[in-house]
């Protein structure tokens, strides 16, 4: 398992370095910053000036070139707009995303878990039309607008809640209350689909046909065989909540990675967004190990393919 | 017990834990301010009015503005005069240090000068007085500006040059401007970057001492969540509001230096006739997009200036909107051999936002019912930027461009330098007449200076109408009950002019 690991972490390396690479030379492509950074009339020479102190009149190689030798430091240079070092940068706001990350899921799997299930249980049922509007609702409803009538109602009317805003738990809840929403909708129906399957399938007929309980059916036998396309949308869920969750993050104030990214984008601010995508591939790199691992863990079959 | 009442208990159950918790309390001694941006840095050279919220409470500069009036009046200089055409001499405030306790004197303030507007460090005011402007102290408190040419503006540009602690700006070997070291009412408790920025009361403060213990500036992108947390009583003042976000609560709003306008390509047929300019002007209709696209937020505009800034001419009148007129206009520009069929394409930033996207729209369309042809090509801003300076323009280029223009120096020499001159940034124009008249006029000071850089404008609108003034913008805030405070259209809120009630 151990060498298993190691191998998917050393061709990891190599996925990191191509993408980072690619976006270097495509956001070189789009221009250079300092029209933005610049005041709107501002001469020619100074817009020239600006380029020559960052090196961006150089060729896009020989930038390339100044990149990779920081950023096998793990330097990915000074932010032009904060003026402080990009990895710092987005290292302190990736843990705010994560967190975010992080219980979203444990929030949206456990719900979508419960009231998937129940939902199966009773087919046809008022409390399965219910969960089936409701995930068409997670799925449907816009982010930016539930995060605004979130607002208006917890926090403007009610006054239970602050707007927006970080720094202590009751801070997160709007935000996770947002993100919550479309995951659950989404794994809800993943879990209702894939449980129903299983419910049919010829193994739970004849265990049920032995005498075993309803409820050790679905815990020991349906969930695990339908646990891999939930788990398969959940990371994927996961991994672009991580990547930012641009609207709530905006909305919300919430100081994670996602708004840096697009502020980074806008601005041209290359040296973060160079090292958001870095940081975020690496996210992304370890999200799909641990994937992995959680499938060989749920199944025997797929640790004895790679063995 | 049933699943459904297990859940609907179970809601039941959060809702009043949540209720139980108390809304953030208000502390009457703190002012929370919230904004739309983050400060990227705190540098004493920034000029955008991001930093103008937020910097002026600490940082102080030579010269500030009337609130009521926008008149130059002295903040740490006490006097100024012009000693020679290329040299103002500035008398400086006694008794004043900066927060690390560096004396405040000639010496500091002509560092800083210097510093400002040094090419090398490339300072975002760098424009706002001629290149190699250079300061020397003096005396103690006697401080020299000297400009390579006469410019008669100075004291008022200086109005950008913040005054920093030489220490702390020599302290900050990294130039990382995370700290902001001025002599103002209010000095930086912290910065917790991507949430507040605190600011606590100077107790040495060189004037009167402001009643407001803490400034707090948050930010949000979000105008209906800034209008929100002050709703909420989250916040005291919620700036640079969308109309859309003032149905409730205490809306002030103030008239600013921020104008739309669309500018033209003039060297390329069917934009080099006058006749076609003046009809795209007539066609259109300021009051209807000032009333109901800016929610009575905005005025029609005359010039590319505000009514303060030095320059502006009451007597130009509003280009009235007429299609009829425009298209008879258009119609004997066709009969006179004009090819007013060819292609224009109106060129938009995409960071404009949906409601100047709406109005270009609708320009266009007034346009096209005249029976001129234009489109509308919307581009990322750099984008829009770079395509806006290809000057002069390519040889085949019928090109018109939508801009917001602010004269946040407050005299017009920027903006006819920008937009009319050659050399401009956005300047297409050839009239001879025009340049001569301004260079006269850009010698002046005082109401001479008013006088004739007023005729230059009206000579522009009624001779080269190479611009269309669109609407005058005003700045929106939203105001906590009980709080007691005037804005300002130079965008600053000083907390030192705050009153809060308990």
């Amino acid at each position: 398992m151990l060498k298993y690991i190691l191998r998917r972490l050393f061709y990891s390396i190599f996925v990191v370095i191509a993408v980072t690479i690619l976006v270097f030379v495509l956001s070189r492509l789009t221009g250079d910053p300092a029209l933005l950074y610049l005041p709107e009339l501002a001469s020619e020479e100074r817009v020239e000036a600006f380029r020559e102190a960052y090196g961006f009149n150089d060729p896009v190689l020989v930038q390339l070139g100044r990149f990779m030798s920081g950023a096998i430091r793990l330097d990915f240079g000074t932010s032009i707009w904060q003026k402080v070092p990009a990895s710092d940068l987005v290292l302190n706001r990736l843990p705010l995303t994560l967190v975010l990350a992080f219980f979203t899921m444990v929030v949206s799997l456990t719900i979508s878990l419960l009231i998937g299930i129940l939902a199966v249980l009773r087919p046809q049922s008022l409390f399965d039309t219910l969960v089936t509007t409701i995930s068409l609702l997670g799925v449907t409803v816009p982010s930016f607008w539930l995060a605004l009538i979130l607002i208006l109602v917890f926090a403007v009317e009610l006054g239970w809640l602050p707007t927006s805003g970080s720094g202590t738990w009751r801070h997160a809840i709007l935000p996770l209350t947002v993100l919550v929403w479309g995951p659950t909708g989404y794994l809800a129906r993943v879990v209702r689909t894939t449980m129903m399957e299983q419910l049919s399938a010829g193994y739970l007929v004849t265990g049920r046909s032995k005498g075993l309980a309803e409820a050790r059916l679905l815990a020991r036998h349906a969930l695990p065989n339908a646990a891999f396309p939930i788990i398969t949308v959940a990371s994927a869920q996961f991994i672009g909540v991580a990547n930012g969750a641009v609207i709530v993050e905006t909305v919300f104030g919430w100081p994670g990675i996602g708004k840096l990214t697009i502020d980074a984008i806008q601005n041209r601010d290359f040296p973060v967004l160079q090292a958001t995508v870095f940081v975020v591939g690496i996210v992304v790199v370890l999200a799909n190990l641990a994937l992995d691992l959680i499938y060989s863990a749920i199944d025997p079959r797929v640790r004895l393919a790679r063995d | 017990m049933s699943v459904m009442r297990r859940f609907a208990l179970a809601c039941l159950l959060l809702s009043l834990f949540v209720s139980l918790i108390p809304a953030q309390a208000q502390d009457p001694s703190q002012l929370v301010v919230v904004i739309g941006e983050e400060p990227p840095n705190l540098d004493p050279g920034e000029g955008t009015i991001i930093a103008l919220n937020t910097y002026r409470n600490t940082y102080e500069a030579l010269v500030t503005r009337d609130a009521a009036t926008g008149e130059i009046i002295p903040e740490l200089a006490t006097s100024w005069e012009l000693v020679n055409p290329t040299t103002w001499r500035f008398t400086l405030r006694e008794g004043v240090s900066f927060h690390d306790g560096t004396p405040f004197n000639a010496e500091a303030a002509a560092w800083n000068i210097n510093y400002l507007f040094n090419p090398d460090n490339n300072k975002h005011i760098l424009g706002n007085v001629p290149a190699g402007t250079t300061a020397t102290a003096v005396d103690e408190y006697t401080m020299d500006v000297s400009t390579p040419e006469p410019f008669p503006v100075l004291p008022r540009a200086l109005f950008f040059a913040n005054m920093a602690s030489p220490t702390a700006i020599q302290a900050d070997t990294e130039g990382a401007f995370r700290t902001m070291v001025g002599t103002g009412p209010y000095i930086l408790k912290e910065w917790i970057a991507g949430d507040r920025i605190v600011l606590e009361k100077n107790g040495n403060y060189w004037g009167d001492a402001p009643e407001i213990d803490e400034v707090v500036y948050v930010w949000r992108n979000e105008s209906s969540v800034r209008s929100a947390m002050v709703e909420a009583g989250e916040a005291h003042i919620a700036a640079a509001l969308d109309a859309r976000d003032t149905s409730s609560g205490n809306v002030v709003a103030i008239d600013i230096s921020e104008t739309h306008f669309i500018r033209m390509d003039l060297p390329n047929p069917p934009l080099s006739d006058i006749r076609i300019r003046q009809a795209i002007c007539m066609s259109i209709d300021r009051q209807s997009i000032a009333d109901r696209l800016f929610g009575g937020y905005a005025s029609p505009a005359t010039q590319l200036i505000a009514s303060d800034v030095v320059g502006y001419n009451p007597d130009i009148s509003l280009v009235r909107f007429d299609l009829e007129a425009a298209k008879a206009l258009v119609d004997a520009a066709r009969a006179d051999g004009v090819p007013v069929d060819n292609q224009i394409t109106v060129y938009l930033s995409s960071t404009a936002g949906d409601v100047t996207i709406q109005m270009m729209v609708a320009i266009v369309q007034w346009t096209t019912e005249i029976g001129l042809n234009l489109n509308l090509e919307i581009n990322e801003a750099a984008r829009h930027r770079a395509i806006a300076r290809e000057l002069p323009p390519p040889a085949d280029r019928l090109a018109i461009f939508w801009g917001q223009h602010g004269n946040e120096v407050g005299d017009a020499f920027g903006t006819i330098q920008g937009y009319y001159m050659p050399g401009g940034i956005h300047s297409t124009g050839d009239d001879q007449a025009f340049f001569d008249m301004y260079a006269e006029a850009s010698q002046l000071s005082g109401q001479e200076r008013q006088d004739a850089l007023a005729e230059v404008l009206l000579y522009q609108h009624e001779n080269v109408m190479a611009t269309c003034p669109i609407v005058h913008m005003k700045f929106i805030y939203k105001l906590a009950d009980g709080l007691d405070w005037q804005p300002r259209p130079d965008h600053l809120i000083l907390a030192k002019d705050v009153v809060l009630s308990q």
